[in-house]
């Protein structure tokens, strides 16, 4: 049985961000015109892919501590339960340090984890947080970032290089995290 | 351009509990009411929904959690806020 964040992410997730690429690809007309338009798609995109991203993450916080309760005995549920409240994924974008921070409450190093899964884990931790700043000064409408360079356009093959970046975190997140339920709750635990 | 996501289907199963319902939980060693706050959706195990709930620690603090529908019941609606062991 595969996670259910993982095919909420693929299903829900992926396929809204599919409809934004279509109505990138539906922008008619030619110069500066449809730059001008495919730029607010692509920037509407960048903040979409920011919150399904950080929906998925805390989707599957939730479900790896739901898989811990259910293996534990009745009397761990108060700790347990505490693990879900105050979570920095429930109000604050999916950048690495605060997803770093929600999953090390579940006595995780979750960035460690995925480095020792795959080398390139590391180069996509820098493109989420390069996409978290442009998340954050599309949000607030402020490109004064050392990180952008002056830029205020980003480019569509930069926001798909982005999701792949945030697919392929997805997956391993759901590998690190089912070996720590098996960790911590055995080996029959877990999706 | 437009691309097939795949065949995999979250399980379809109608949420057990709504935002506003009232459940009672198991909350350390003793039941307590807690109003749901929001349907994380089925993402527990099999499918399971999963409920964030709010539970009065005080007349100023409220305690928010996340909680499997398995591990919640209906609260009847003359159940005080917490209930004694």
């Amino acid at each position: 049985m595969p996670s259910q964040s993982l095919l909420r992410w693929r299903n829900e997730g992926l396929g809204a961000l599919d409809e934004i690429e279509a109505a990138h690809a539906a922008i008619g007309g030619t110069g500066r015109g449809r730059r001008y338009a495919t730029q607010q798609v692509n920037q509407a995109y960048v903040v979409l892919l920011s919150s399904r991203f950080q929906a998925f993450c805390r989707d599957l916080h939730s479900e790896t501590v739901a898989e811990i309760i259910r293996a534990a005995p009745p009397g761990y549920a108060l700790p347990l339960q505490g693990l879900t409240a105050g979570r920095k994924l429930d109000h604050g974008n999916p950048n690495s340090g605060n997803i770093g921070h929600d999953f090390t409450r579940l006595g995780m190093d979750i960035w460690a984890d995925v480095y020792a899964m795959h080398a390139r884990n590391q180069r996509r931790r820098e493109l989420l947080d390069e996409m978290m700043e442009w998340r954050n000064a599309i949000g607030h409408q402020d490109f004064n970032k050392p990180r952008l360079r002056g830029r205020k356009t980003i480019l569509l093959k930069e926001v798909q290089q982005y999701r792949s970046s945030c697919d392929a975190l997805a997956a391993f997140f759901v590998r690190a995290a089912l070996d720590h339920i098996h960790g911590v709750a055995g080996a029959t635990a877990g999706w | 351009m437009r691309r097939q996501v795949g065949k995999l289907d979250l399980v379809p199963r109608p949420p057990r509990y709504r935002v506003g319902d009232r459940v009672m939980v198991r909350f350390g060693a003793r039941d307590v009411v807690a109003e749901v706050i929001e349907d994380r959706g089925p993402i527990g195990h099999g499918g399971e929904q999963i409920v964030r709930v709010s539970m009065p620690l005080d007349d100023d603090e409220t305690f928010e959690f996340e909680v499997s529908a398995s591990r919640a019941s209906p609260a009847d609606s003359s159940q005080a806020t917490n209930v004694a062991p």
